[in-house]
């Protein structure tokens, strides 16, 4: 919102108050200031030195060169027809901001570049000194070089924010009371006068004017008068430079005094011409207007040109044959003042603010009026802005008052506010600052409220545009933003008394997992939630088993952003894998990316995330969906480099046994699936199992896939639902006594049938070799020539040792036989010579 | 079978290959060159002195078999000492040369080790669990998809409610939606643990934008502090802190009232300009101060839905953008790049 200061000086009394003071109070009592600009800052005098005429014959040039008082000439280009030879022009130089029109001044080239502007000769209009923008401002008295505000009046022009709690301060009435408040300074009374005094009533002929309010949900307030004798012609400078200050176009007197009184009380107005809804009246000569919810489908053509068709929620005001307004929002085209209006009727009314909503949003209609009529407008403002628009008439366009006052109708009085009860104690608990009592009431008072005192209680009754007031709470927010948070102290909550569960706030989270991947050589990614079912198809989620099957549903938005997706993505890979090829494609060099994030499936939540607690109504009927903790790897090598990919695939799953190893609850165990996924390389993949459960995959992903993504570099992943295989807990860690007896290592080399993988081999090594074998594991695969055909070669390192003694060579020998003869049997592997 | 050797010719012979050894030691070039010279004539089996060393024994005569040996000995330990003084020599040479050898060009600058590095998010993520776990809050969590009542009604802001417009929501049926903030934690909190409490929520939310400064997904933590005694200097004590944990000592915050549906009194919070420390510059546009979070005291109908008596306990609450804190602490240029994940932007520069 704009606010012009000489406007709000006119309201309060701010002399002596420097503007730094103004702005700082008010941002530092909640009406956020986002800028205050002089309307004329930068601005200079400056004189016409030469001047020749170019451009077209419909849109003429002056290119002129002038003489700003520095000495240089500077060479400036103006479309205006008004310029010639010795003028002084109000000149605006490059880096100036000129607040009415919000422009920064910058050099600017005519003619398709054949001249270049430095800087802008200024109409009054864009200094905001009146309507007229037919050329530029010439000024009378003054020398090249002057500052503009030395020469013209000058104005400061406040862009202020103000909070939803706040509508009392969306005029210059409500932040001039604030300020009065803030600084202690005399305010405006709400009443108006004439120059000759009060209105005079009128003897003799009236403008009969009758109102009935049938919806009494929708108004709570109507008041209505008639004026005779209006002649409508353009208002005066002084109105047109306060409308443009604030970025309003000046437009005729009527129209411009509605505009005027809303921007000074905040209260929107409606100006009616009396004789076209007189001429609707039931009987003739009599406006009647009536405020009734519109009838469905009732259709009204709007002042913007628009026919819209209504329904029993909209307010509209109408005579007893056909609406003329849509209520709070727009006036109708039919019943608006024109050139040759002479009568007029102004409305002034208060909406029910959530009707107004609800209006302008199905119509998709967001005027002045209705921005301020939604943020519930407080009953009071009718009476002062009507009287302040009649004054306003009858001074600027001769008009007379009709009736011997406003009719008002007062259907749906607001309730006030009750009075709260607080203690100044009560108020510095809230503040941790000790606040006197006698500030609060001085305070209290000064921002227009009833205060009673009793004793330490003051009892406080808000003035009715503060219905916001309404716990004690609200009263220590107006008593601290009046003293000024600064004044605060800073202070740290005393002794907790909710020291919480060392593991409820010791866990480290996910550090050390990220940390593990950070030590693999991986970048830890961020991806969106979203996805597209393109995406889905791309990846799997980690619970579902290697055919697919056991997928669950993805969460589906009834609301999407047409460029991001409409499902929420069910793996982690869907969004990561985007991210990947983003890098590859932007030429980066085997990118590696991992990301631990949730996934969401649809269907019944078996628990719910620490600190949480199941919703007794709702989780049976519409169950939230499960938000599995996810970890997943990707990364990229170039399409050749096979073994590289290999490796990856290796490290990628080092990586996530070293996570099961730190803060597993169980193994995971690697099974090659039967039905190849053809998200993978046939040759390529394996699934990992948690106690029987499918918790993760990694692998190769196949060529159709990266066809899909559009990526020519082998593509690696590895994914993990983590809910399955982490504890949530700190797993209890022992450091074991080196063993005291040497142990033997010794390799065997294996001819395997190649129906059995290196998990069989172990599996039946481990539990056939008793005791005494320490570890086996396999420490290379080989295929090619040296084997039995359909044989692969594994070679197992086995170490063997005993607690009690050093082993002789005859018992490892005797474990290895067992071993070895157990393994033909059982897997038809041999020894290898 | 030649004559014995007389003691003539053995000295004869000695005289000859005395000489000659002590020239092949000088000549050789290497300590490898030295011990076949060594071996040659000094050999224990085959070397030619050695040999003739041993020619005495044939020598009759015993005083001058004795003598002859002296002579011998005295040569041989002479030929020893130049051996090993060449060796000694040679070695040196060619201990520097091997030496040399080795040359390692260290300036070249090296390759990283290789290691991934955190997302800026994550980093701001464990900034906050450090300040507030030294504060003695917990950390909680709770849902993504959202009751509507958790995330909008029971943190004030009923159907109806004009703020509900300001954020813009996706929906996912009528019960349920993304939270679009991790206030909706707060209530789900408060039931669990009741007062006295501290917690804090960190947590992935969702606004139905994407422009220049908003991404559909975003990150909030949430604060908040419940007893019988807190008040507003808590909360700016408590921020005070926060922010200058995180954006250095130097800072300062202003309380600057505002308004929230469940706070009252509410405040947005500035810090000092980092950048102009208050001066104005065009990162806060001239205001010497920048706007970072959102707080104030927690409203009592908010307490109450929680489960908690407004009458006994008061708290603050306090919410934050992760990307916000992530742009100003590591003058990241654009919110695009912080969900791209493009390395190159991941991998941070430290700058002097």
């Amino acid at each position: 919102m704009k606010l012009s200061l000489n406007w709000l000086s006119s309201l309060v009394d701010l002399s002596g108050i420097p503007l730094e003071d103004i702005t700082s109070a008010l941002i530092r009592s909640g009406t956020e200031v986002n800028s205050a600009l002089p309307t004329c800052a930068g601005v200079i005098a400056a004189r016409i030195t030469s001047l020749e005429w170019a451009g077209s014959k419909d849109h003429p040039l002056a290119v002129c060169t002038v003489d700003d008082g520095s000495g240089t000439a500077r060479n400036l280009v103006s479309g205006a027809p008004n310029l010639r030879e010795g003028v002084l022009v109000p000149f605006a130089p490059p880096g100036t901001f000129l607040p009415i029109i919000d422009l920064l001044i910058e050099p600017r080239p005519f003619g398709r570049g054949k001249w270049i502007s430095e800087g802008m000769l200024c109409s009054a209009r864009e200094l905001g000194l009146s309507g007229d923008h037919e050329g530029i401002l010439l000024l009378e008295k003054g020398s090249p070089g002057q500052p503009l505000h030395e020469l013209l009046e000058q104005d400061t022009i406040l862009d202020v924010e103000i909070t939803t709690n706040r509508p009392d301060c969306l005029s210059h009435w409500g932040i001039a009371r604030e300020l009065a408040a803030l600084f202690e300074r005399p305010l405006h009374s709400l009443h108006w006068e004439t120059e000759n005094g009060p209105l005079p009533v009128p003897a003799g002929k009236t403008l009969p004017c009758t109102v009935t309010v049938e919806d009494t949900d929708g108004c709570r307030r109507f008041m209505a008068l008639a004026m005779d004798n209006v002649a409508v012609g353009p208002a005066p400078q002084w109105m047109q430079q306060r409308l443009l200050s604030v970025g309003v176009r000046p437009i005729d007197a009527i129209v411009d005094i509605s505009n005027y009184v809303a921007h000074e009380l905040g209260e929107p107005l409606h100006m009616f011409d009396y004789d076209v809804v007189a001429k609707d009246g039931r009987t003739p000569g009599n406006a009647e207007l009536i405020i009734r919810r519109a009838h469905d489908g009732e259709a009204l053509l709007c002042l913007d040109g628009v026919e819209r068709h209504c329904t029993p929620d909209d307010i509209v005001v109408s005579t007893p044959a056909a609406a003329l307004s849509l209520a709070g929002i727009m006036g109708g085209e039919h019943s608006g003042i024109s050139a040759s209006t002479t009568r007029i009727i102004i409305e002034a009314a208060s909406w029910n603010p959530r009707r107004i909503r609800r209006t302008s949003r199905l119509h998709g209609i967001r005027t002045d009026a209705s921005a301020l009529f939604e943020k519930d407008l407080s009953d009071d403002l009718p009476p002062p802005a009507i009287e302040r628009a009649a004054v306003l008439v009858a001074s600027l366009t001769g008009g007379t008052l009709a009736l011997s006052g406003a009719v008002d109708i007062h259907p749906g009085a607001q309730a006030p506010s009750p009075p709260v009860t607080v203690t100044a104690s009560a108020i510095s608990g809230i503040l941790g600052y000790p606040v006197a009592g006698d500030s609060v009431s001085s305070i209290m008072k000064r921002l227009g409220a009833d205060v009673a005192a009793d004793g330490e209680h003051f009892t406080i009754t808000a003035p009715v545009f503060r219905n916001d007031l309404v716990l004690p709470e609200d009263i220590a927010e107006e008593i601290g933003r009046c003293i000024g948070y600064d004044a605060l102290p800073a202070t740290l909550p005393g002794q907790r008394r909710d020291a919480p569960r060392p593991d409820q706030y010791l866990i480290d989270g996910d550090a050390r997992i990220r940390d593990i991947a950070l030590g693999a050589g991986f970048t830890e990614a961020r991806t969106t939630s979203f996805v597209s079912d393109e995406d889905l198809a791309t990846a799997l989620p980690a619970c579902a088993h290697p055919d697919g099957s056991g997928s669950p549903r993805a969460v589906t938005i009834t609301n999407p952003l047409t460029d991001i997706g409409s499902r929420l993505r069910t793996s982690l890979l869907s969004t990561l894998l985007r991210s990947l090829v983003l890098n590859v494609n932007r030429g980066v060099v085997s990118p590696r990316l991992f990301e631990l994030g949730h996934v969401y499936w649809e269907g019944s939540r078996t628990s719910l995330p620490a600190g949480t607690m199941p919703d007794g109504i709702d989780e049976t009927r519409t169950p939230l969906p499960l938000e599995p903790r996810t970890f997943a790897m990707a990364a990229a090598v170039p399409e050749r480099d096979a073994e590289g990919a290999a490796e990856l695939l290796h490290l990628m799953r080092r990586t996530v046994e070293r996570i099961v190893d730190e803060k597993g609850k169980c193994r995971l165990d690697w099974v090659q699936p039967d039905s190849p996924n053809e998200l993978f390389h046939p040759g390529r993949t394996v699934w990992a199992y948690a106690a029987g459960v499918p918790a993760g995959y990694a692998g190769e992903l196949s060529k159709s896939v990266r066809d899909m993504l559009d990526c020519k570099d082998r593509i690696v992943v590895l994914e993990c639902t983590l809910d399955a295989v982490i504890t949530a807990s700190d797993i209890a860690v022992a450091y074991p006594s080196p063993p005291r007896f040497p142990g033997i290592a010794e390799d065997l080399a294996l001819a395997v049938p190649e129906s059995s993988t290196g998990l069989d081999l172990l599996q039946e090594i481990t539990a056939h070799a008793g005791v005494l074998l320490e570890s086996a594991r396999i420490i290379d695969m080989y295929r090619g020539s040296g084997l039995p055909e359909g044989h692969r070669g594994y070679t197992v390192r086995m170490v063997y040792r005993s607690p009690e003694r050093t082993l002789t060579n005859e018992e490892v020998s005797t474990v290895r036989t067992a071993v070895l003869s157990h393994l033909e049997t059982a897997l038809h592997a041999v020894q290898r010579s | 079978m030649g004559d014995l050797p007389s003691h003539d010719a053995i000295l004869e012979e000695l005289g000859r290959l005395v000489p000659e050894v002590e020239q092949a030691i000088a000549e050789a070039a290497s300590t490898h060159d030295l011990d076949q010279v060594h071996a040659t004539y000094l050999g224990r089996q085959d070397g030619a002195v050695t040999k003739l060393r041993k020619s005495i024994g044939q020598v009759a005569d015993i005083p001058t078999r004795k003598l002859l040996g002296q002579t011998i000995n005295e040569k041989w330990t002479l030929l020893e000492e130049s051996f090993h003084a060449r060796t000694a020599q040679l070695h040196i040479a060619e201990e520097k040369s091997r030496i040399a050898g080795e040359w390692m060009d260290l300036t070249i600058p090296e390759e990283r080790l290789e290691r991934g590095t955190l997302h800026p998010i994550t980093e701001v993520l464990n900034s906050i669990r450090s300040v507030f776990g030294s504060l003695g809050y917990r950390f909680v969590e709770g849902p993504e998809v959202e009751y509507d009542r958790y995330n909008f009604t029971f943190v004030n802001m009923p159907p109806d409610h004009p703020s509900r417009d300001t954020q813009d929501t996706y929906f996912i049926d009528e019960a349920r939606l993304l939270r679009t903030q991790t206030s909706s934690v707060q209530v789900r909190a408060m039931r669990v643990y009741g007062a006295p409490m501290s917690a804090i929520v960190i947590g992935r939310c969702f606004r139905r934008d994407n422009d220049a400064t908003h991404a559909p997904i975003f990150y909030q933590a949430e604060g908040i502090c419940i007893d019988t005694d807190i008040s507003l200097a808590d909360l700016k004590g408590t921020l005070l802190y926060f922010m200058q944990s995180f954006f250095g000592t130097d800072r300062k915050i202003r309380l600057r009232p505002h308004h929230f549906p469940f706070t009252e009194p509410s405040f947005e919070i500035d810090i000092s300009c980092m950048r102009c420390n208050g001066s104005g510059c065009s990162l806060c546009r001239k205001s010497g101060w920048i706007e970072v979070l959102g707080s104030g005291m927690i409203h009592p109908t908010v307490l109450e839905n929680g489960g908690i008596d407004p009458a006994v306990y008061r708290g603050f609450a306090f919410g934050v953008g992760l990307e916000r804190m992530a742009m100003l602490k590591y003058n990241i240029q654009h919110i695009r790049h912080l969900y791209e994940n493009d390395v190159r932007f991941l991998t941070p520069r430290r700058d002097g």
